[in-house]
């Protein structure tokens, strides 16, 4: 009886004109969001590769001009000779690192257009080392209304959708007297309701699906290769769960027996509240649970351990004037400089990593949080993978400054060979298990609710209560 | 002949309301059982009863000797509805809406053509299938709802005054429907205020009052002058 | 005349209060205004304290430095941070996405660096639930909710016929169904406001604006909202009263708000950062380095630019020709002060230039306000709250400002006090201490408004549209 209603509704869905347009619009949207994510990305793509090119070419330069005074050139002045390793170091030469976007980096912007994708590493503090900051320009308009990308059409505008498709599901029939034909047929409301919803359901789920496998279709051949497909399985199996949940929600509302006036109303309420007030709560309880540290302090906490180290340091090029600095003696200044601030990055990060674990067991509370979070972490633009970045560029840091720190304990000096060993950054990616599991954890956080929505609504379902 | 459409001991209460006190009513194929009575008599109740929309206070009804209650969706293979007003899709044709619910009434088998015939059998004219219904008169859409019922073969057929609004004609039109449907062996129950065309189609009238059977009569028994005196008369005292 | 109306809205009134769907929302609403108001208020009471706080130790840092040349000191700078404006609980705006942080220091100007959306987790996303949030997005679905069956409504119960009977002309009609709405949203709104104010003004002594000033402010951002309001209460009884049954005049309501309220702001940004782009930090600091070093383009090169201007200096100094007369400090004071002038020139033209970008950006968003009454209010209640752009880049301006009259006091003192030390002369504290503080005032009322002009003209417009559109439809609504 089920698939029959399924099958025999076509055409009531078919004559409703609104639902194509509802459908072209989704479809509309999906594909300029689409669009404009994978135009971005190709942007601050670009924009990486030709700094980190550009930064090769620099470091090349300098090896050019280390074998010019290896064979027989004249010195350089001290403060711009790439033969020594402490000046080197501090400036002369840097790796930029950049943070690769994943395959499907398009389908939400995240936090990209405020976090560093790309650091330039000296043997200096990370924090000192970048004054002017390292985050793309996005202007501040942008910024604060978010970016029209996959993730909020999914989020926010797929839901308004469905619930056009769905609020009058039985008001409807109600309102127009139909009802009571079909429940004089041999089908009882609950199958004729679940019925038609999920008829609607495959309709929506369809087009979503298809829109955004094209979507995803355009991003590119890196989706081949690597977990692009495993991301691509679990940002399209959240997006059905997050549909099936809503889809769910009005067939709870529609079991309730209002008009379908009322119904609209409730289906609204229900999506302010858990796609505006509820993220926004969970916002108010995050940032109050783990402020975040102030920068405002650390700014001044940095310049009084900078400034103190600096009068070391003017104290010591005092003494030995402008060409020999002792190069150990810089090191610990530039170690202690780490020691004491060290500590506040750390806090900040914990303070990021505290908030974003929160936020992994609130996002329970809205279903909207579920998929986007979800969709942040399969297209790698959240704090998590920045995170993993974060520890990786430490390490590698360690390793960069080691190289030139060793040579200068060492009293060595640089040659121009020494410039083709210089240590290369490559991100490792986080294996796809781990992003599986907390992916999958946000579906069965959406799948739930969805089945106890469902069967809620079979219970209010089993009275047929009023006709007309 | 067997009994289609059984009552008995049939009771309602809303909230304290009595609106059927004890109906034991048993309607036989090529039946018509006709249901008169002030608004609020509980004929309506009755017929929502039979269709299991309500659940009863007390009493059983069964369709075919079947307990509605307990076989809610079998029940209703057997049975057709036509409300006051038959209410349909209204961007769907004439012949779209008929093979819509014959479909959810399980008889896949109709083709078109079958179902075209059907509303010709119903009365509807033949163009008229294939116009969108939201262009359709009310007696039009009554006459769909004879179709439904006439392809869905179903042997009881529930009537909750079908023919009040419409004009002389189509409503006389309707009798000769229901006439044919009679002659074909449904059992039909039908709530109505049309005291003239009950005693024309109806093989026996009930007169309610106050969720009471207040009287049973056969119409070949009456005329059409006894009919309305026996009615007013109830409804007198 | 004005009794029908009085007699319509009083039993507006009753019904809407009546009506458990609006007890409901209201308080929902209510709940969630009265939450941010208070968390707004906490978090920018703490940020306005961490910021002052900070401004102290970075001033008492400038004074601490010890004892060195007047220009390293300008070297060794000073940090300046973004004051916190006393309405910024109400309406953050850009402010999160901006800089608080710049350090002043000679030969660069440097952009505000550390905005707070930096270290938040990805759910800032959402957006941040503030008062303002409430007001623009909340407030006008429940003005849906309540006004979508003001005409179709009763006409589907079939009151709108007996009304019409009366003779009720539908202008009074409509003006008697917006008084009464207009008195229920005031029920719950206008407590809101109350303790809004109370508390802004009672704390104002916390803050760096003067008490005029802010009710002001305070004043205008509240007829504002009541603009925003109305145009929404006019949309919502044109659609009501066209509408051909109330569950479409909902459902066309609701989309009209998600349209406007979600996805035009959204293109509008989106498109705005295509129309007008923005160089890649990289880029910026690669084009300010080459001006730098070899002039701005279309400029003299470096070195003659400089000559031009030191000898530009010593003329109206009255010395031209005559370097050899002053003393050797002097002139170096003066090499050093057209050096400066010389980078000032290009970062002026730079950083200019950004912030003319991104103005432009905004402006660019701003006209999909014609599409968007949401876009028309948000930019009209960040400029009354302080915490927009225009703002933010007066507060650039104004430290940029005090950054040139710093250097130039230190230059200064450098160019009379060196004498034959040269370089090796050495100021102290009271040097530092004579030195100007840096106190940003922000803006004006007049200011403001002058400023955000379009964004109150579409505003305005959007009201008018409305209202005449709805008064329109009314006249010609449907009894049956």
């Amino acid at each position: 009886m089920f698939w029959k209603v399924v099958r025999v509704e076509w055409r009531n869905l078919l004559a409703e004109k609104a639902v194509g347009w509802l459908l072209g619009l989704l479809a509309v949207m999906a594909a300029y969001a689409a669009w404009s994510g994978a135009t971005s990305v190709d942007v601050s793509r670009a924009a990486a590769q030709a700094a980190v090119a550009a930064e090769a070419a620099q470091l090349a330069e300098l090896k050019a001009q280390l074998a010019a005074v290896e064979a027989g050139g004249p010195a350089l002045p001290y403060s711009r000779d790439p033969g020594d390793p402490a000046v080197a170091g501090r400036g002369l030469a840097g790796r930029l690192v950049a943070l690769p976007p994943t395959p499907l980096a398009s389908i939400a912007a995240g936090q990209r257009d405020m976090l560093a994708g790309t650091v330039r590493l000296t043997t200096q503090s990370r924090l000192t080392a970048t004054p002017q900051g390292e985050a793309a320009m996005t202007g501040p308009t942008r910024q604060m209304t978010g970016a029209f990308d996959l993730a909020f059409v999914f989020v926010v505008l797929l839901p308004l959708l469905i619930i056009a498709l769905t609020y009058d599901l039985v008001a409807g029939e109600r309102e127009r007297g139909t009802l009571a034909l079909v429940l004089s047929q041999p089908v009882s409301l609950a199958t004729f309701v679940m019925g038609k919803a999920f008829q609607r359901a495959l309709v929506v789920v369809g087009v979503t699906v298809v829109l955004a496998a094209a979507a995803l279709a355009s991003a590119g051949d890196g989706l081949l290769g690597g977990d692009g497909l495993a991301r691509a399985a679990l940002y399209l199996g959240a997006l059905v769960a997050y549909a099936l949940f809503w889809f769910a929600a009005a067939v709870a509302v529609n079991a309730r027996g209002r008009s379908s006036a009322g119904n609209a109303l409730a289906l609204v309420g229900l999506w302010l509240a858990l796609v505006v007030a509820v993220p926004g709560l969970v916002r108010v309880v995050v940032e109050a649970a783990y402020p975040p540290p102030s920068r405002v302090e650390l700014v001044n906490l940095t310049r009084e351990a900078t400034s103190e180290i600096e009068e070391e340091l003017t104290a010591l090029e005092g003494t030995h004037g402008e060409g020999a600095p002792a190069g150990d003696r810089l090191l610990s200044v530039q170690e202690e400089l780490d020691q004491r601030i060290g500590p506040v990055v750390v806090r900040f990060r914990e303070q990021l990593a505290a908030q974003q674990s929160l936020v992994d067991g609130l996002r329970f509370l809205s279903p909207a949080l579920v998929l986007h979070e979800a969709l942040v972490d399969v297209a790698g633009t959240g704090a998590l993978r920045q995170a993993r970045f974060d520890a990786q560029v430490d390490v590698f840091h360690h390793e960069w400054r080691a190289f030139f720190f060793d040579r200068v304990r060492a009293g060595q000096r640089l040659t121009s060979a020494d410039y083709d060993a210089l240590p290369a950054f490559a991100f490792v990616e986080e294996p796809v298990s781990s992003l599986a599991l907390r992916v999958g954890g946000g579906v069965l956080g959406l799948v739930l609710p969805a089945l106890v929505l469902l069967a809620w609504a079979a219970t209010g379902l089993r009275r047929v209560g009023r006709l007309a | 002949m067997a009994a289609v459409l059984e009552a008995q001991g049939l009771r309602k209460e809303y909230d304290g309301f009595v609106a059927l006190q004890g109906l034991d009513l048993t309607i036989e194929e090529g039946e018509v059982f006709c249901l008169l009575g002030a608004n609020g008599a509980g004929k309506t109740t009755t017929i929502q009863l039979f269709l299991g929309f309500i659940a009863p206070t007390a009493g059983q009804v069964r369709i075919k000797g079947l307990d509605v209650g307990q076989h809610g969706l079998e029940t209703k293979r057997h049975l057709a509805y036509i409300p006051e007003n038959v209410m349909l899709y209204p961007n769907l044709t004439g012949l779209e809406n008929l093979e819509f619910f014959t479909r959810l009434a399980g008889r896949d088998e109709l083709g078109e053509t079958a179902l075209r015939e059907t509303l010709v059998e119903a009365g509807l004219a033949k163009e008229a299938a294939d116009r969108p219904v939201r262009t359709y008169s009310k007696g039009m859409r009554q006459k769909v709802g004879v179709a439904m019922a006439i392809a869905k073969g179903a042997s009881a057929l529930l009537l909750d005054e079908p023919t009040s609004g419409l004009d002389p004609k189509a409503s006389n039109e309707f009798s000769q429907l229901l006439a044919r449907m009679r002659d074909r062996g449904v059992a039909i129950l039908m709530a109505t205020h049309d005291l003239f065309h009950s005693k024309e189609v109806g093989t026996r009238v009930g007169i309610m009052k106050q969720g009471r059977m207040v009287g049973r009569h056969a119409t070949a028994d009456l005329s059409h002058a006894d009919l309305e005196r026996i009615y007013l008369e109830h409804m007198h005292d | 005349m004005m009794r029908t109306v009085a007699l319509v809205a009083r039993k507006e009134m009753k019904e809407l209060v009546r009506d458990g769907r609006f007890r409901v929302a209201g308080a929902l609403v209510l709940l969630l205004l009265m939450t941010a108001l208070a968390f707004g208020w906490q978090q920018a009471s703490t940020l306005a304290a961490e910021r002052a706080a900070a401004q102290h130790v970075a001033e008492e840092d400038w004074k601490g430095q010890g004892d060195k040349n007047p220009h390293v000191a300008t070297h060794y700078g000073k940090y300046v941070f973004k004051p916190v404006g006393a309405l910024a609980f109400l309406d953050p705006g850009a402010d999160p996405y901006l800089g608080v942080t710049l350090k002043l220091q000679a030969h660069q100007q440097n952009l505000p660096q550390d905005a707070a959306a930096r270290d938040q987790a990805s759910i800032s996303r959402f957006g941040q639930l503030s008062a303002a949030t409430v007001l623009q997005l909340f407030v006008p679905l429940l003005i849906i909710a309540l006004g979508f069956g003001a005409f179709s409504g009763e006409r589907e119960r079939g009151t709108l016929r007996q009304v019409a009977s009366t003779g009720v002309r539908p202008t009074q009609l409509l003006a008697g169904k917006a008084l009464g709405l207009a008195a229920v949203l005031g029920m719950l709104l206008i407590p809101a406001a109350v303790v809004a104010a109370v508390v802004t003004l009672q704390a104002d002594g916390a803050h760096d604006a003067t008490g005029g000033e802010v009710g002001g402010r305070l004043g205008m951002m509240a007829l504002a909202y009541l603009v925003y309001f109305g145009a929404f209460a006019g949309v919502t009884f044109l659609i009501s009263a066209r509408a051909p049954s109330s569950r479409f005049a909902l459902v066309a309501l609701v989309g009209f708000w998600s349209l406007t309220s979600l996805v035009v702001p959204r293109i509008a940004g989106d498109v705005a950062v295509r129309v007008v782009p923005l160089p890649t930090p990289a880029e910026f600091t690669q084009a300010v380095r080459a001006s730098l070093e070899g002039g701005l383009p279309g400029s003299a090169p470096r070195e003659d630019r400089v000559d031009e201007i030191s000898s530009a200096m010593l003329d109206k100094a009255g010395f031209s020709g005559a370097e050899t007369l002053m003393d050797e400090s002097a002139l170096q004071g003066i090499e050093l002060q057209a050096e400066a002038a010389f980078e000032d020139e290009v970062y002026d033209h730079h950083i200019g230039q950004l912030m003319e970008a991104m103005a432009r950006q905004e402006r660019a968003a701003q006209w999909a306000a014609l599409a968007s009454p949401l876009l028309a209010i948000r930019t009209v209640s960040a400029s009354l709250a302080g915490t927009d752009f225009a703002h933010h880049r007066a507060f650039q301006v104004d430290a940029e400002r005090y950054r040139k009259a710093l250097v130039q006091a230190m230059n200064d003192d450098f160019a009379q006090n060196a004498g034959t030390a040269g370089w090796d002369y050495k100021a102290g504290r009271e040097v530092w201490e004579k030195a100007p503080t840096f106190e940003h005032q922000p803006p004006g009322l007049g200011w403001a408004l002058s400023e955000q002009a379009l964004g109150w003209a579409l505003l305005g417009l959007w009201l008018g549209l409305a209202w005449a559109a709805a008064a329109w439809a009314a006249a010609r609504v449907r009894v049956f």
